[in-house]
């Protein structure tokens, strides 16, 4: 197969960046995306020129390093798939592909298609967590969670901080992002002694960050490689407005 | 009570009022609706004229009146106000725009342009109906008496529409809806007549006029677009999500977003259609 | 070199607690003095750090992905081993131990092994409380499922994320800490070294993976969390970005290195298809349950498994594993899928797999109870194969796993180096030559959360308690400059062929593989061990690195790590050299029954292997640390 890619070349945080264009020969269908980049960069490595920059670890969908935008979409065409774990059978031959970075303002271009997530790290530690030291724990099975309530915990704790969803709203918005982590802790009973403060500290450091406000297009859903749903985007509002109008507690 | 500041102006907050203001326009334009579709009463346009008569006197309505116009200006101000913080999240826009169509519909990623349209289209309604009613100053050119007879039945009418409803006999109690400054009694070849401000007879010869007529089609249709989206989304901001009911909140949403602007437009085009034929 | 395992006095139930009584403690306003280094933010390195931050020590942490979320550990999927005994089935922390000491094939230590398994109950408890929303029952209760190599159902998961949720549990608890200001979270580092005063671990010189600059951190102690080597192979399951050289730095500087040559092979992967592969992917070990595996009898047999004739499939687990079939352990599973293909047997003309079959259960149970049971793996398989496995027989092939040798530690999972801690895979203390399904995880948490919080208070108790290290040490400068001098010469290095770090690891791999892998012996290995010197010598000649040392650079990051697993290739290989027996992942063919089981020889091999390094390219020195069996009885593993 071959291929034509457009790959947003940045130097670093500070340099102006461009698309440069690049031609790929003899591409295979079996391989992921992320390994026709290697062969991409293998060749520019072999002429002298710089690697395209990216970031990735684990190669199986489920670290979040990985993540570009794709002919303008997170994570590429395929649903509930990773950057790494696309696979070059969803394109054909002769096609041209865009390759850009996450843009949003909340996460800075550090080189080429890596970006700064670092606000994701600040939005959990405003609050994604319950205070629970070491050795403070009672019997694991002293607090029975109904099967479900578990289960839908657990879809939303399965969030891999990707950022697809800051990348594929057109608010660049870290709503469902957030959302997930208050409504995997604020579904469970341990989660509730510290609900109210969570819902409001995670939203303000999301606030603070520079992500944009959600307006409900649901894209971030669409593109979310775990299949997060907005519902637990709803559940994140009404948990905020309980907690800044009708609660006690005001978190500074 | 927390800072109300600190919460009017997070990203959820500003999102609630959008969802408050919008499910309550939402309210109003059943209320709107309801209220115009008295024009299809077969009744000499007498209903509608009571019923705009009671919208536009009425001091209940007044103070609702100036609710409604705040429920507009925040619902603007703060949809300008997201737009804006929400464009500048991202400064940079992607390369390749045709992929946002994938995942979310037009009309979620246009409530701006939508709403913006029908912005004016709200301004030029206003000023034709609410405006003119309210401060006399309508468009030039649209006649806008109706003729009752001081028995209290309508005798004598003159216009396309008044015409077809001669036979009929309406009862209309005296200074029920009609306002002092807008009648005056006349008298002529002995029956008693009152002349009245007629908003069925202002809509009517309004919708005499093509452009306009397509101007309110459009604008319907944008509202179609706007509240497609927006009906569902406010249930979504305001955290009204269950399983249960989502589903029915999505269709009923669904329903209401073509079913509403579609009977708003058929009153112009109906007029219309009628002054044509 | 002192490689004393400091094993409490008492019986195996009490030396723990014991221990906990009399070792020293630091006192609560005395801990906010200390310094520690925590490398690594995966299952260990994360829980230690929270941990020890609780206590109120200060703590920096390093890791070099984005994010300490992103370690390692959260590719886990099948699940973790405690001994709660929910189900009411006969566990026991006696039985968890038992197991556990068993399934390591009798190389591991008894003391910190029963540990671990008192230790696993207290980690469910933690994780619980910390909003791990493990799998539960209907009534409310946690669920469980079984692992192989155990007769009860001990293994607690989180659908198929469990180290994804244990390591996000543990990284929200590390969050917790960084915002309370006890933590200093520092991604994107890389540690190169590790720097030793006075022969103490005293610091790390790092390199900030972004902007190239070389940076120094002192502490009181350091603790390296930086996981396991499966990388030295190249392919593997692990994340990319695995890698040794934290561990094998600290072995450079005097740090033994045990059992290097204790690899596990894990039996269901998806098969190599291609040279451009970057990686490999695990298909959970449950499917084995419903899966029959097979090949054809015929060799070089072309035909289209549908077309295979029932009488011409040699389903070799059933055939040659009555009793076990399917269900044989790991290393039985993978050796003879190794057997087949080298017998021509292979279902991938060229390459290297075999059949896992779902025909048989579709046909017996229905395609929707198979599609409940695996429906997600299905998936995975098909979005990386193409192929439709309810249709056409999945192919497998065994991949490296896990790495069970590492930094050799004591009782205290302190390394011979005072002050200098390994833990999790980085270690090699409790899995033996063969770990459990389900148990690196619980390793990793015992080690973190309910071991160093007490161990590291031993040795901290003894230092000055207001003389802390200083980066304007000397021996942070010397340390540094090595640094600089090394990767100098990856970038400057001109080569008539130049090579990238790729090619040459893809090759270093292969070596590995094919002599040093599945099934060793003496012969393959001499010549392997020749083979990986000429390639370390053609590293340092043709290596070619791209772009410069003040910026974000991968490739660089490369060569340095490769650099590394040259040299811990060749230990690998000298370990299973001397080892002459077959145990756990360490299989000799020289060694093993007539119906070809593994031979492990418990009079001259039941000791650990540790290596003491002499220098580049000099023969490393094994020190063997006798294992005394005080409680179990050592007994022959067999699955016929
Ligand atoms: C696919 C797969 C599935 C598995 N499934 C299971 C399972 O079901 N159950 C089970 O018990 N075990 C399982 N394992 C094994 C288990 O996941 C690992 O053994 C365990 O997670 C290792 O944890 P760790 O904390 O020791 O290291 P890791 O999680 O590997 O973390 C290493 C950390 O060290 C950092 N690091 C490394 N080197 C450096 C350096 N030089 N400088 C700075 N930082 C550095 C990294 O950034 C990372 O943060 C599985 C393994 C794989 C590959
Ligand atoms: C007059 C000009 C209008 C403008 C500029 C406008 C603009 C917007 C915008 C930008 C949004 C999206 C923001 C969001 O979803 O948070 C929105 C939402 C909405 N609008 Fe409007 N709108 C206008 C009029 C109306 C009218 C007349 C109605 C109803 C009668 C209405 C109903 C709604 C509803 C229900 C929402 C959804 C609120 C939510 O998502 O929470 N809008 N509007
Ligand atoms: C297309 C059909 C419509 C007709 C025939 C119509 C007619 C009128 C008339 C006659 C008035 C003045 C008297 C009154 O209040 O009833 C009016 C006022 C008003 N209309 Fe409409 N209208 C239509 C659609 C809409 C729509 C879609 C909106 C959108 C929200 C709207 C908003 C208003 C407002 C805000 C006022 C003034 C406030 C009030 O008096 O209630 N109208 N309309
Ligand atoms: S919600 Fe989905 S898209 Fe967003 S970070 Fe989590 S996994 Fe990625
Ligand atoms: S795409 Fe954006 S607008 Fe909301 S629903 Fe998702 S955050
Ligand atoms: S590389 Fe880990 S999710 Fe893609």
């Amino acid at each position: 197969m071959n291929l034509t890619l457009k790959i947003w070349r940045q130097k670093g945080p500070d340099s102006k960046g461009k698309m440069e264009s690049y031609e790929m020969k003899e591409v295979s269908t079996d391989m992921s995306f992320l390994e026709m980049l290697d062969m991409l960069n293998e060749q520019l490595i072999q002429g002298g020129k710089e690697p395209v920059a990216f970031d990735h670890d684990c190669r199986e969908g489920i670290c979040g390093s990985c993540g570009m935008v794709i002919n303008g979409q997170p994570h590429g065409p395929k649903r509930m798939t990773t950057t790494c774990q696309l696979h070059m059978r969803s394109f054909s031959e002769g096609d041209t592909i865009y390759i850009e970075p996450w843009r949003a303002k909340a996460f800075p271009i550090i080189k080429d298609l890596m970006v700064d997530r670092t606000a994701f790290d600040q939005i959990i530690e405003s609050g994604g967590y319950i205070s629970a030291n070491t050795g403070n724990a009672q019997d694991a099975n002293e607090i029975p969670i109904g099967k479900d309530i578990a289960n839908e915990s657990m879809s939303a704790a399965e969030c891999i901080g990707c950022g697809a969803c800051v990348a594929s709203c057109k608010n660049a918005s870290a709503m469902l992002f957030t959302a997930a982590k208050v409504s995997h802790l604020g579904l469970l009973p341990q989660g509730q002694p510290e609900r109210m403060a969570r819902a409001q500290a995670m939203v303000k450091t999301m606030d603070d960050a520079g992500f944009g406000n959600c307006t409900n297009t649901g894209a971030c859903e669409v593109n979310c490689p775990k299949g997060i749903s907005i519902s637990y985007i709803a559940r994140m509002n009404a948990d905020f407005v309980k907690s800044s109008v009708f609660s006690e507690t005001t978190v500074k | 009570m927390p800072s109300s500041k600190t919460f009017l102006s997070s990203s959820i907050g500003q999102k609630l009022i959008m969802g408050l203001t919008g499910l309550f326009l939402v309210s109003f334009l059943v209320v709107h609706l309801s209220g115009n579709l008295l024009l299809f009463k077969d009744d000499g346009g007498l209903s509608f004229n009571e019923y705009t008569k009671f919208m536009t006197t009425n001091p209940v309505v007044k103070i609702m009146e100036w609710v409604l116009f705040a429920g507009f200006i925040f619902h603007i101000v703060y949809a300008i106000r997201l737009s804006w913080q929400n464009n500048r999240a991202r400064p940079q826009k992607y390369a390749f725009k045709k992929g946002m169509g994938n995942s979310s519909s037009w009309f979620s990623r246009n409530m701006g342009v939508t709403g913006t349209i029908f912005l004016a289209f709200l301004i030029v309604h206003l000023v034709m109906f609410w405006g003119f009613y309210k401060y006399g100053q309508g468009i030039e050119g649209i006649p806008i008496e109706t003729v009752y007879s001081q028995s209290w039945k309508v005798k004598d009418a003159h216009g396309p529409f008044i015409d077809t409803q001669l036979n009929q006999e309406v009862m209309i109690e005296k200074n029920s809806y009609l306002d002092e400054k807008k009648f005056e009694l006349l008298k002529s070849n002995g029956v008693e007549k009152v002349k009245a401000l007629s908003m069925t007879e202002v809509v009517n010869n309004s919708f005499q006029r093509p452009e306009i007529v397509i101007f309110y089609a459009i604008a319907m249709l944008l509202l179609a677009f706007h509240l497609s989206h927006g009906f569902q989304s406010a249930f979504q901001t305001l955290g009204l999500v269950h399983k249960k009911y989502t589903p029915i909140v999505l269709t009923v949403g669904k329903i209401f977003a073509v079913a509403v602007p579609l009977l708003f437009a058929i009153i112009p085009i109906f007029f219309y259609v009628r002054s044509v034929l | 070199m002192n490689l004393d395992p400091n094993i409490p006095e008492g019986p195996l139930a009490e030396k723990w607690t014991n221990h906990k009584f009399n070792i020293k403690l630091v006192n609560p306003a005395n801990k906010r003095k200390f310094h520690v280094i925590v490398v690594g933010t995966g299952l260990a390195g994360a829980s230690a750090a929270a941990s020890l931050a609780e206590l109120g020590y200060n703590v920096t942490t390093f890791c070099f992905q984005d994010s300490p979320r992103r370690a390692h550990s959260i590719a886990a999927q099948g699940g973790i081993n405690a001994a709660k005994n929910y189900q009411n089935d006969g566990d026991s922390v006696y039985r968890l131990f038992y197991d556990t000491i068993k399934g390591g094939d009798y190389r591991s230590r008894e003391a910190n092994v029963y540990r671990l398994s008192e230790v696993s109950v207290n980690i469910i408890d933690q994780c619980v409380a910390q909003g791990v929303p493990f799998a539960r029952e209907y009534g409310g209760y946690l669920a469980n499922r079984s692992f192989g190599g155990a007769q009860v159902s001990r293994t607690f998961y989180a659908r198929g994320q469990t180290g994804q949720q244990l390591l996000l549990g543990a990284y929200s608890a590390l969050s917790r800490q960084v915002k309370s200001g006890k933590v200093n979270s520092l991604p994107r580092r890389e540690v190169l070294d590790v720097v030793l005063i006075d022969g103490h671990a005293k610091g790390v010189i790092v390199k900030n993976l972004l902007t190239g600059e070389l940076e120094r951190y002192a502490g009181d102690a350091v603790v390296l969390a930086s996981g396991g080597y499966g990388n030295v192979y190249f392919l593997s399951t692990n994340a990319m970005n695995s890698n040794v050289s934290a561990a094998w730095r600290a072995h450079r500087k005097g740090a033994a290195f045990a059992n290097p040559s204790y690899v596990q092979i894990h039996p269901t992967c998806i098969p190599v298809s291609g040279h451009y592969q970057s990686k490999l992917t695990l298909m959970s070990e449950s499917l084995r349950n419903d899966g029959r595996v097979w090949v054809p009898k015929k060799q070089g047999d072309t035909r289209k498994a549908s077309e295979i004739p029932e009488d011409e499939r040699d389903y070799y687990l059933e055939r040659k594993y009555p009793s076990f079939g399917n269900l044989v352990p790991r290393d039985v599973a993978s050796r003879n899928a190794k057997y087949v293909v080298d017998e021509g047997r292979s279902v991938i003309p060229g390459r290297e797999a075999v059949y896992l079959d779902f025909r048989d259960s579709i046909n017996r149970l229905g395609k929707d109870a198979i599609e409940a049971r695996y429906g997600n793996l299905f998936e995975i398989y098909e979005r990386i194969m193409d192929d439709n496995p309810y249709e056409v027989p999945m192919k497998i092939f065994p991949a490296v796993h896990y790495t069970m040798g590492g930094l050799w530690v004591d009782y205290n999972l302190m390394t011979n180096i005072p002050g200098l801690y390994a833990l999790g895979e980085a270690n090699f203390s409790d899995h033996g030559a063969n770990r459990l399904g389900a148990s690196a995880l619980m390793q990793g948490l015992a080690d973190g959360y309910f071991v160093i919080p007490f161990t590291i208070g031993d040795y901290l108790a003894s230092q000055p308690l207001h003389d802390h290290p200083q980066v304007d040490h000397p021996a942070f400068a010397e340390s540094e400059e090595s640094v600089k001098v090394e990767l100098d010469q990856y970038l400057s290095n001109k080569s008539s062929s130049p090579k990238s770090a790729d090619s040459i690891h893809q090759r270093l791999g292969k070596i590995m593989w094919n002599y040093c892998g599945m099934a060793r012996n003496k012969e393959g290995l001499t010549k392997a061990k020749g083979m990986v010197r000429e390639l370390r010598q053609e590293f340092y000649r043709d290596i070619t690195v791209p772009g410069s040392d003040d910026e974000f650079n991968p490739e660089l990051q490369k060569a340095w790590r490769l650099a590394d697993f040259l040299e811990l290739g060749e230990l690998m290989i000298d370990d299973a050299l001397q080892r002459e027996e077959s145990c756990g992942g360490h299989f000799r063919e020289e060694y093993q029954t007539d119906n070809g089981e593994a031979l492990r020889d418990d009079e001259n091999f039941a000791f650990v292997g540790a290596w003491e390094y002499k220098g580049k390219d000099q023969q490393a020195q094994l020190h063997k640390k006798e294992l005394n069996f005080e409680f179990v009885e050592l007994k022959t593993r067999s699955y016929v």
